[in-house]
């Protein structure tokens, strides 16, 4: 998934979003309505039509527009007047709820333990205080000032945000980087300001779009009861309520600042909605609707006869995202081949499109992706194959050890129940199932067996999660098991273990493994065949040692170079210059602007695949033994 | 080694939450009903704080339980103040209250003469809780509904269109939408009775329930939406689409019950805005709920009728929370009832 | 005897607010009095058209100098309980309603009969009031002067008589479903609060052969617009009132169904005389009063369901016409110019405008009708008003205190149809009396008209004392009340009286 996103930033994001920007074009009209209104009417809102006719339907004579109300005041100048009041006390009020809010909640679920228990305590003492009333004793003891308003609704709100905030916090606090920075020794205030503050901004912001509206109601809930702003003054709840008593009588008196309210508040939330998508791009969403993903055919590469023993062969692999800002394309023509049993390793930077290659032999790019190519298993083409076809491949024929072993199992199910189900769903029954579980779980050297299967995936550690992914993945026996970065989230004993188990199942159970990883050395040990990609194209491919011992891709060799000065202790140095964007690959050999080999035709021309003729293969222009010079 | 730490930390995470030692390592029945019974005891201090506050707020306020428009004699007046003890020092009146409701006595009512507190919201409180519990169940039904619909239809017109009435529905008032159903199904159309309880039998229930779970169920829908689409986003989603499970299951099993979370946190939110949103649907529609009595005692000064309803909003809330709490610990085994 | 089976006549009335109580002596609201009138019954009770009849006494005698009241009872008359109706039923009825142990809440209406001001007071033991019992069917009642409206105040709730085995028993609380037993056409069945309260015909009632509905519903309503629904929806045969901003729109829509008919209460605004800026400045107040077009009020702001008010004294008090001062017929120009002259009399100019606060309790109605108010003083002579809009308890602790407030709203309902229910409230001593009023010589006009028995010179003092109203003006009278019910065609035996009183006994309900 990584590596997909344009990196642009969040405002470009929302600018591309249509709705956003039709909301947000109504709410400047609104605004900008209710800012310069009561100058162009020909009526102050306050003034009295004594003689002229009262409750008037709309209309142009007379100058009152949208008529009149039941003492003859023009009702435009009095919804423009009104909306003023009701859009300040919507910002100041829910800004008073945001900032008191997300402070105190922020505060209780950093803290945890026994202060969050009592300042939760705290707030449960406020909720449990029927807030209209404290509004109502509010008014009555103080009289009905404006401000008074701000700080009763926003004095009462902030407790959602607070609960909100603190919930978030709470499982943030939790979370790896929030535990790398405590580790790190990082004072309190600035793990709060920096790790989850920023973090919290999806929460806050949706939270924000659900309070705004809310307090603009409230405020028009106050005026129904009499308690709202005081006359002359006006708000559009006072005229909606208003207005509702002469539903019959006069209905365009309730229609305008009820429409008006309804917009405003519609718009509030379409543009709260978008800004929450677009300030956390992992929810950003295709523009079109979710079709299951369908596969162009294959890109002229005639397929070729294959050996009996041929397990997998990819040709010619593509996945687009289209956008609206263009076509982005994260993997650009892949050509892989593996062997029963045999074993591959992807390697390259992140974004290089490494993943998304793995995730199209499952089915499962995200929506919106558009694979093309030809995949072909055991002989059957994959890509535009159905739901229905994917099921019986999944699982069964390809197996997955996912990447973040923290979030890919479901932390709200016992691993048993977890195992079983898999088993079930490969037709094993109830008690073969719950056997199988125990036994993959032996095979995958979880000791504890039955009492472990009782346990929730947070009550263990990551390499015993991953462990039990490699069991779930194994479980039916798949034939070709991917590997999406097994261990990068794990420390490096850990790694190590997982590694070993990967590479004895593999040999045990006979099965092909694609192992995905950035680490080239991690490939090379655990791999025959090591497959390097960048910016979405294979760029070198060749037998593990080979490559390891003489790259001759230019990146291969960077990333070589890197693996070694971190073991000679020394910082590792990574390849100068950043990972291309994938929106936006460079012309010619996407590597250029990184290379110091790089010459005009690296700027120009794509280089072509060459078969080195010795198990080996490259797409490079000036290769580094010079041998395709 | 690892994972011991783990069991430890957790155990003592535990402690700090509960106040005491809660050895057991998963929640057994037994310990979550003393968990319970320690959260309701913990709610003790909770509602005296609440009544201390309403007690003196109350006091505050200008006027008494006895202004009318016509004067009463200064003796008469003298005489009610002693009747209800008024002409007591204000401390003297609230250790008294106290003391009458240690024996569970929430005192008589000042503006319903001749009757208790007790008996007033013993008739209210069933009105009460059959609309409010009604309303929040037809808005944790239909808005979940509509929210899973609108998800699993992600970016079609259905989804826009579950949206758009949705953001409809939080943004008309319900003294809007109220008097405007009755307007409609009862007055024109005939169909509906106009208000009242009780006399129509379930017809009578059908508008205000749904005047007041609108707001909610169009709340809850888009809550609903958004957790269910963050869910389908998760790894453990792709995860067990990956280990070949077919897409029923993998909702059914796997996404449902982490999207729901969200939504029971909602559920205090939510209840508490019913609570409020019934004072104008019992008002428009004649319902003998508490939300009236509560409105109406404030207005009037009955100080015992305010005090003993807002103890019984305060007891409900605190119960309410601790039933989310301890839903939310079954649901997600990472949460503890804390 | 067995009566052949008849689907029951069901009568269901919209009532207003919720009854506080229904024990007659403690309740003080229009809604409880409604309900009182048909659980129990007065020496005297009235008829649909508003006039004196007989209710439990059959006849009575009045001494010649209309001091002394006989009444003797009907023979038939029970309680619902089937006991006999006993004179000392009302001697005690009529004392636990004077007595401040009790807890009485309207002892001023029993003011007339004798020693009752020093009862109320506590000064002397209830036993002293002037009513007295000689045998089991006559009550003997003093009073301390001649009152010419004597027996409509025993028609009301506060003179009715007390069932004493179950006040004994209950105590306070014996006005309850299954506790009260009253001597009304009705006995109470059912009472939910806010929800609604029941009666059936009382078959121990002296007239029962006469009473035709057999059951009555009442239901209360805060909010009139819900209770207009009710009423077009089918569910309510009566209602207590309508919203007057949709007055109009009701006439046209459901025309001979509203019954507007002037009844017993003016709207005014008082003026603070112990304050800033009214004290002492008669003219000020004067161009205040000039300047509102109340023509304007009642028909186009309230449309017509109010009738525009000049002085106190609402129309409908028998031989009495309300008094309209000569300006009220001015053109407007004039009225206004005057206005501007008083107004600058008073010191005030366009440069130099009055700042004044107008306080009004928080409702539909007052917020509009100070809205106009405000304007007109704004537009007509430059006044700056700023409206303060208070919840009703603050506002009437407010108002009572007299140091906060400058204009106030009052509404008055007489109890009575007798100049006196309006009068009263302006006399100096009385605890109504928020615009500190304190004139002798009104004071001693209202004393002389107690003392008077002759109506024509009673209704010439009257008459005087209203003259020194609109001189020193320390009211703003806007309007005069209008009763305000809508009533099913199918309901038979309604007439609207000044005092919108209305027995469910009289009424009957044909088929629909």
């Amino acid at each position: 998934m990584n590596g997909i996103v344009p990196a642009t930033g969040w405002a470009g994001r929302l600018a591309a979003d249509r709705a956003a920007r039709a909301a947000a074009a109504v709410l400047c009209g609104v605004v900008l309505l209710v800012a310069i209104g009561p100058s162009l009417s020909p009526w102050p809102y306050d003034a009295v039509d004594f003689d002229g006719a009262w409750g008037a339907a709309p209309g142009l004579a007379g100058g009152h527009w949208l008529g009149t109300d039941e003492i003859g005041r023009d009702l435009f100048a009095r919804v423009c007047q009104g909306g003023r009041i009701s859009l300040l006390v919507g910002v100041a009020a829910t800004l008073v709820a945001l900032l008191v809010g997300v402070a105190y909640g922020a505060a209780a679920g950093y803290a945890g333990g026994r202060v969050d228990a009592l300042m939760m305590r705290a707030v449960d003492v406020l909720y449990a205080l029927p807030f209209m009333f404290l509004v109502v004793l509010l008014t009555v003891l103080f009289g009905r000032h404006l401000l008074l308003i701000f700080a009763a609704i926003g004095g009462v709100y902030w407790l959602d945000m607070a609960r909100i905030v603190r919930g978030q916090t709470l499982s943030l606090r939790r979370r790896e980087f929030v535990e790398a920075a405590r580790v790190a020794g990082a004072p309190p205030w600035r793990i709060v300001r920096r790790h989850i503050v920023p973090n919290l901004l999806g929460v806050v912001v949706v939270g924000a779009t659900l309070t705004m509206p809310q307090v603009i109601l409230v405020e028009s809930f106050l005026s129904f009861l009499g308690l709202g702003v005081a006359e002359p003054a006006t708000s559009w709840g006072a005229l909606v309520s208003e207005g509702a008593h002469a539903m019959e009588t006069a209905p365009w008196s309730l229609v305008f600042p009820a429409a008006l309210l309804a917009l405003t508040l519609l718009c509030l939330n379409v543009l709260g909605d978008a800004l929450r998508d677009a300030l956390d791009p992992g929810h950003a969403h295709a523009a079109g609707p979710v079709r299951p993903a369908t596969a162009e055919p294959a890109a002229g590469t005639a397929a070729a006869l294959e050996p009996a023993q041929e397990l997998l062969v990819v040709q010619g692999l593509r996945v687009d995202y289209p956008r609206r800002s263009g076509l982005l394309q994260a993997v650009r023509g892949v050509d892989l081949r593996l062997a029963r049993g045999g074993t591959l390793g992807i390697v390259g930077e992140s974004g290089c499109g490494k993943s998304q290659t793995a995730l199209a032999l499952l089915g499962l790019l995200p929506a919106g992706a558009r694979p093309g190519g030809s995949v072909r298993l055991q002989g059957r083409e994959l890509l535009g194959g159905g739901a229905r076809q994917w099921r019986g491949v999944r699982g069964r024929v390809v197996g997955l050890v996912p990447q973040e072993p923290m979030t890919s199992l479901n932390p709200c199910r016992t691993i048993g129940a977890q195992l079983d189900e898999v088993a079930r769903c490969h037709g094993l029954g109830g008690a073969a199932a719950r056997a199988e579980s125990l036994r993959m779980l032996d095979a995958v050297r979880i000791a504890g067996g039955a009492a472990r299967l009782r346990q929730f995936p947070h009550e263990l550690s990551g390499g015993m999660r991953q462990r039990v992914l490699i069991a779930l993945a194994l479980l039916p026996r798949p034939a070709l098991l991917v590997a999406d970065e097994p261990t990068t989230a794990l420390d490096v004993t850990v790694q190590a273990e997982i590694l070993a188990l990967l590479g004895e199942l593999q040999r045990a159970l006979g099965m092909a493994l694609i192992l995905i990883t950035h680490d080239l050395e991690i490939a090379a040990g655990a791999c025959d065949r090591v497959l390097v990609m960048y910016a979405g194209r294979a760029v070198e491919e060749g037998a593990a040692a080979a490559l390891w011992s003489a790259p001759r891709h230019p990146y291969t060799a960077g990333l070589l170079a890197c693996r070694l000065r971190a073991e000679a202790g020394a910082a590792p140095l990574p390849i100068p210059g950043q990972p291309p964007d994938a929106a936006r690959p460079p012309g010619g050999c996407a590597f250029h602007p990184r290379c110091a080999r790089a010459q005009a035709r690296c700027r120009d021309a794509v280089p072509a695949w060459r078969d080195g003729g010795d198990g080996r293969g490259i797409a490079c222009h000036d290769p580094l033994d010079g041998c395709a010079g | 080694m690892r994972r011991s730490e783990n069991r430890r930390h957790r155990i003592r995470d535990k402690r700090c939450r509960t106040g005491a030692g809660a050895a057991s390592f998963r929640p057994v029945p037994a310990s979550v009903l003393s968990l319970a019974l320690r959260r309701l005891l913990g709610a003790v201090p909770t509602l005296l704080v609440l009544v201390t506050l309403v007690f003196f707020l109350m006091r505050a306020a200008p006027g008494g339980p006895f202004d009318r428009e016509r004067t009463l004699p200064p003796q008469i007046e003298a005489r009610l103040a002693a009747e209800y003890r008024l002409d007591q020092p204000l401390w003297r009146q609230y250790l008294h209250y106290l003391g009458r409701l240690a024996h569970g006595d929430l005192g008589p009512s000042f503006q319903y003469e001749g009757f208790t507190v007790g008996e007033l919201i013993g008739s209210g409180a069933p009105v009460s809780a059959e609309l409010g519990g009604a309303a929040l169940l037809l808005a944790l039904l239909l808005g979940g509904g509509l929210g899973c619909a609108a998800a699993l239809a992600r970016g079609s017109a259905v989804d826009r269109a579950l949206m758009l009435v949705s953001m409809l529905g939080i943004s008309v008032p319900n003294y809007v939408t109220a008097p405007l159903a009755i307007l409609l199904f009862a007055v024109l159309l005939n169909w509906l009775p106009a208000g009242g309880w009780s006399a129509h039998g379930m017809a009578d229930a059908v508008l205000p329930v749904l005047a007041l779970a609108l707001p909610q169920i169009a709340a809850i829908a888009r809550l609903t939406r958004a957790s269910l689409l963050e869910v389908l986003g998760a790894g453990f989603i792709r995860a067990a689409r990956a280990h070949g499970l077919g897409e029923a299951r993998v909702l059914l099993g796997h996404a449902f019950k982490p999207a729901a979370l969200p939504v029971l946190s909602y559920l205090g939110p939510a209840a508490a805005g019913i609570l409020t949103g019934s004072v104008v649907v019992e008002q428009t529609f004649g319902i003998p709920g508490i939300g009236r009595y509560f409105v109406q005692g404030a207005l009037n000064r009955d100080y015992t009728l305010v005090l003993g309803v807002v103890l019984f909003y305060g007891t409900l809330i605190v119960l309410f929370n601790l039933l989310v709490d301890l839903l939310y610990g079954w649901l997600d085994p990472r949460a503890l009832p804390a | 005897m067995v009566l052949p089976a008849q689907a029951q006549s069901v009568l269901r009335v919209g009532n207003g607010a919720e009854p506080e109580t229904l024990d007659p002596h403690q309740g003080q609201g229009v809604s409880a009095g409604n309900i009182v009138r048909d659980l129990y019954e007065g020496l005297t009770s009235q008829s649909p058209s508003g006039a004196v009849a007989g209710g439990a006494a059959e006849r009575w005698e009045v001494s010649a100098d209309g001091r002394v009241y006989t009444f003797h009872l009907r023979p038939g008359a029970r309680w619902s309980s089937g006991e006999a109706v006993t004179a000392d039923d009302f001697v005690a009825g009529l004392r636990r309603s004077a007595d401040p142990a009790a807890g009485a809440r309207y002892p001023e209406i029993l003011a007339p009969i004798e020693n009752a001001e020093d009862v109320s007071a506590g000064r002397l033991p209830p036993d002293r009031l002037g009513a007295v019992a000689p045998d089991a069917h006559t009550v003997v009642i003093r009073l301390a002067q001649p009152t010419p409206y004597f027996l409509q105040v025993l028609s009301h709730p506060a003179s009715f008589p007390v069932y004493r085995p179950n006040l004994l028993r209950y105590g306070r609380e014996f006005a309850r479903p299954g506790r009260l037993v009253g001597n009304g056409a009705y006995t109470l069945v059912e009472w939910a609060v806010q929800s609604r309260i029941v009666l059936v015909r009382n078959r121990n009632y002296w007239d029962d052969a006469h009473t035709a509905i057999d059951r009555v519903e009442y239901y209360p309503t805060e909010d009139l617009a819900s209770e207009l629904k009710r009423y077009r929806a089918g569910e309510l045969d009566l209602t207590s009132a309508i919203p007057m901003a949709q007055a109009a729109w009701v006439r046209r829509t459901l025309g001979a169904e509203l019954h507007l008919a002037p009844y017993l209460g003016t709207y005014f605004y008082g003026f603070n005389l112990a304050r800033a800026p009214f004290a002492g400045n008669a003219n000020l107040r004067r161009a205040l009063s000039m300047a509102v077009d109340r023509e304007l009020i009642a028909g186009k702001l309230l449309q017509g369901a109010a009738l525009p008010a000049y002085g106190l004294l609402p129309p409908g008090m028998p031989g009495y016409p309300p008094a309209r001062p000569d300006w009220a017929d001015w053109p407007a120009s004039r009225r206004i110019a005057q206005a501007r002259a008083l107004y600058a009399q008073a010191g005030y100019s366009d440069q130099h405008p009055l700042q004044v606060e107008l306080r009004f309790n928080t409702s539909e109605d007052n917020r509009r009708i100070a809205l106009l108010v405000a304007a007109m003083w704004q537009q007509r002579l430059g006044v700056r008003t700023q409206l303060v809009n208070e919840e009703w308890k603050v506002f009437l602790q407010n108002r009572r205190l007299r140091s906060a407030t400058q204009a106030f709203r009052v509404s008055w309902i007489g109890d009575y149809a007798d100049p006196m229910a309006f009068a009263r409230i302006l006399r100096s001593s009385d605890g109504r009396n928020d615009e500190a009023y304190d004139s002798p010589a009104y004071d001693a006009l209202l004393a002389a008209a107690s003392a008077q028995a002759d109506a024509p010179r009673r209704a010439a003092l009257f008459a005087q004392a209203e003259q020194r109203l609109a001189a020193d003006t320390p009211i703003l009278p806007i309007f005069h009340y209008l009763s305000k019910h809508l009533v099913k065609p199918y309901v038979d035996g309604w007439s609207d009286n000044p005092l919108d009183v209305h027995y469910t006994k009289d009424l009957r309900l044909r088929p629909h």
